[in-house]
């Protein structure tokens, strides 16, 4: 009876894994299907298994460098990651712990990301190309930073205010001023929020299209426009295997990283610090 | 070690007045223990002289000198939490060395005070552990290291043993008046439970409502209450207070009587009255009583006493062991 339960969960999980990740799938099949296969058979069956689109993906031609728009969104993608977390860090403990801009600023920073990023483009391009950050890594960096920023912001708010405030006072009765109390106390405790809100913030911004298509135009092209570039590379209308490899390769490297950093993401770091 | 003196401390919580004038001395050595119900403002008085909260009006004194507007570090004081506020991602080690290395110690006598703490403390064994891996009773010894390790001022304790069982509560409590005559340290203890505060305390400060009710010896507490707070707080069971005839045939407004100060005898005595509920507690028997005319009685008597509910006693007290209070003070 235990059994035929057990059955039955991984029956209906695997059912519901392959729907939700059909579209996947679908891509990952292509990829593996020659030019010719593709038009003529539509199934999730491959005839006749080829490399081919990989190959043709990972050459390095005139026009199309897989290797530097990885680089570019690799590059970009850090930054845009790593730069909220160090910006938000001091501001989400002024305002976890003494309650600075909480009524006004938190609610301003988080509603940024409800806000659609279209509205950017026009004062962002003319601010860039003033200051000579358009087509730069940095430049693209740094937008993704921004896009990355109300997430950050509200995952280190909550993560800081969940910390014992005693550690600190603790702390402060150990002698600790202000920078060392951060560095060697509230710093470490906030290692889980720092990995969950670094992965999030690097999926999303090696994921975005639209600033990186407005941005950038040869140098810092991220893998997201750049794998468009290969889906019409002879012109002679889409390249259906190509296209799909070219999605596998870009999408590799944030699933990796979500894989790899999973178990890291929901861990507790204040264990045994207060009664309990 | 230091003396630590409160002059006119007040306290508000935007508004609300938390501590009320406060004035009050901790001489050196001294084991002071501050004791009241939940809210009274003990813990607050505590953070007061930690430095961890601001006073609003009023001074603090650390050997006559006004440390008011200092940072807590600044005022060479320990405190020791009721949640134990260990670093949780620090070994124990490490977690009594924090204040050492804070102070930018040579490395050499911080192993060496570190690990002269762990054998006062018995912690040799738990070093390299993280508070995760310890009891509840190894934790609060690992906070009491981390407090004596820095040699400071003064010591402050704000309820250490509450987290704790009872059997670990007595023995912790033996172990802190143990080291409080080693280290011939100043302490500040804040508790709730009046059994910790007349068993380690030099001296008990009674709050209630941010006042000082009382402050005094153990036995200068509970032999001459100056109130009938400090009458009712200490004791176990709690004293006995009559009110109306009982109480105005002694020239007072209500009469107080502890437990033990009333006994049984064979014949009419002062009272009769029927026993509601005993409790046999082996070496006492606490005996739950009604009585005519005035009401609910507790006495405790030594011994085992075979009275059941139902059962008819007579009762008589001394006088001498009356205390009489007058608009809840005492009349001398």
């Amino acid at each position: 009876m235990k059994r035929m339960g057990t059955a039955t969960r991984w029956i209906v999980f695997a059912i519901a894994a392959f729907v939700m990740n059909f579209p996947v799938l679908a891509t990952l099949i292509t990829a593996f299907k020659a030019p010719g296969e593709v038009t003529r058979n539509p199934s999730l069956w491959i005839e006749q298994p080829t490399l081919e689109n990989f190959a043709a993906v990972l050459t390095v031609s005139d026009r199309l460098n897989i290797y530097h728009y990885l680089w570019n969104s690799l590059a970009a993608a850090t930054i845009g990651a790593v730069l909220p977390i160090a910006l938000c860090f001091p501001i989400a403990w002024a305002m976890a712990r003494r309650g600075t801009g909480r009524g006004v600023l938190f609610p301003l920073v988080v509603n940024l990301r409800a806000v659609p990023l279209i509205i950017f483009a026009i004062p962002l391009y003319m601010m860039y190309s003033a200051l000579g950050l358009l087509d730069t890594r940095i430049g693209l960096g740094l937008i993704l930073a921004v896009v990355n920023l109300p997430l950050a912001f509200m995952l280190l708010v909550n993560a800081i205010s969940e910390i014992p405030l005693e550690l600190e006072e603790a702390a402060r009765m150990d002698g600790a001023r202000l920078p060392r109390i951060l560095t060697r106390v509230v710093l470490p405790l906030c290692r889980p929020a720092f990995v969950t809100t670094f992965v999030f913030g690097f999926i999303t911004a090696w994921n975005e299209f639209l600033f990186g298509l407005m941005l950038t135009t040869q140098n810092a092209v991220p893998v997201t426009v750049g794998a468009s570039f290969f889906f019409a590379t002879s012109g002679g209308g889409v390249q259906w295997g190509m296209a799909a490899a070219v999605m596998i390769v870009a999408a590799l490297p944030p699933l990796a990283l979500g894989l790899i950093m999973y178990r890291r993401i929901s861990g507790s770091m204040v264990t045994g610090a207060v009664k309990g | 070690m230091a003396q630590i003196e409160l002059r006119n401390i007040t306290k508000s919580f935007q508004g609300t007045e938390v501590i009320r004038d406060v004035s009050l001395t901790v001489q050196d050595r001294e084991f002071c223990v501050f004791v009241g119900p939940s809210g009274c403002g003990k813990s607050t008085l505590l953070r007061l002289i930690a430095g961890l909260e601001t006073v609003t009006a009023g001074q603090v004194l650390i050997d006559g000198q006004d440390v008011t507007a200092r940072e807590p570090y600044d005022r060479h004081l320990s405190m020791v939490f009721q949640s134990y506020a260990l670093y949780p991602h620090m070994t124990v080690r490490q977690n009594i060395a924090f204040a050492l290395e804070t102070a930018r110690m040579p490395k050499d006598q911080i192993a060496a005070k570190v690990t002269e703490a762990a054998r006062m403390l018995r912690l040799e064994g738990l070093l390299d552990r993280r508070p995760a891996q310890l009891s509840g009773g190894q934790r609060q010894r690992v906070a009491i290291g981390r407090a004596i390790v820095r040699e400071p001022k003064a010591f402050l304790f704000d309820e250490p043993l509450s987290n704790l069982d009872a059997a670990l509560r007595a023995d912790t409590r033996i172990e802190i008046a143990t080291l409080h005559r080693t280290l011939g340290a100043t302490m500040i203890y804040v508790t709730h439970d009046q059994v910790e505060a007349m068993t380690l305390a030099d001296r008990i400060v009674v709050l209630n409502a941010g006042r000082v009710e009382q402050s005094g010896t153990p036995m200068e507490l509970y032999n001459t209450p100056a109130t009938e707070f400090v009458a009712t707080f200490l004791g176990s069971p709690t004293m006995n207070i009559l009110r109306g005839p009982a109480a105005s045939g002694f020239g007072a407004d209500s009469v107080g009587l502890r437990p033990e100060d009333i006994s049984i005898v064979p014949a009419a005595g002062d009272w009769s009255g029927t026993v509601r509920h005993a409790e046999q507690l082996g070496s006492d028997t606490i005996l739950y009583l009604d009585i005519a005319g005035i009401g609910h009685i507790t006495i405790r008597v030594p011994g085992q006493i075979g009275a059941g509910p139902g059962t008819g006693l007579h009762l008589a007290f001394d006088r001498t062991k009356l205390h009489r209070f007058r608009d809840g003070r005492r009349i001398t």
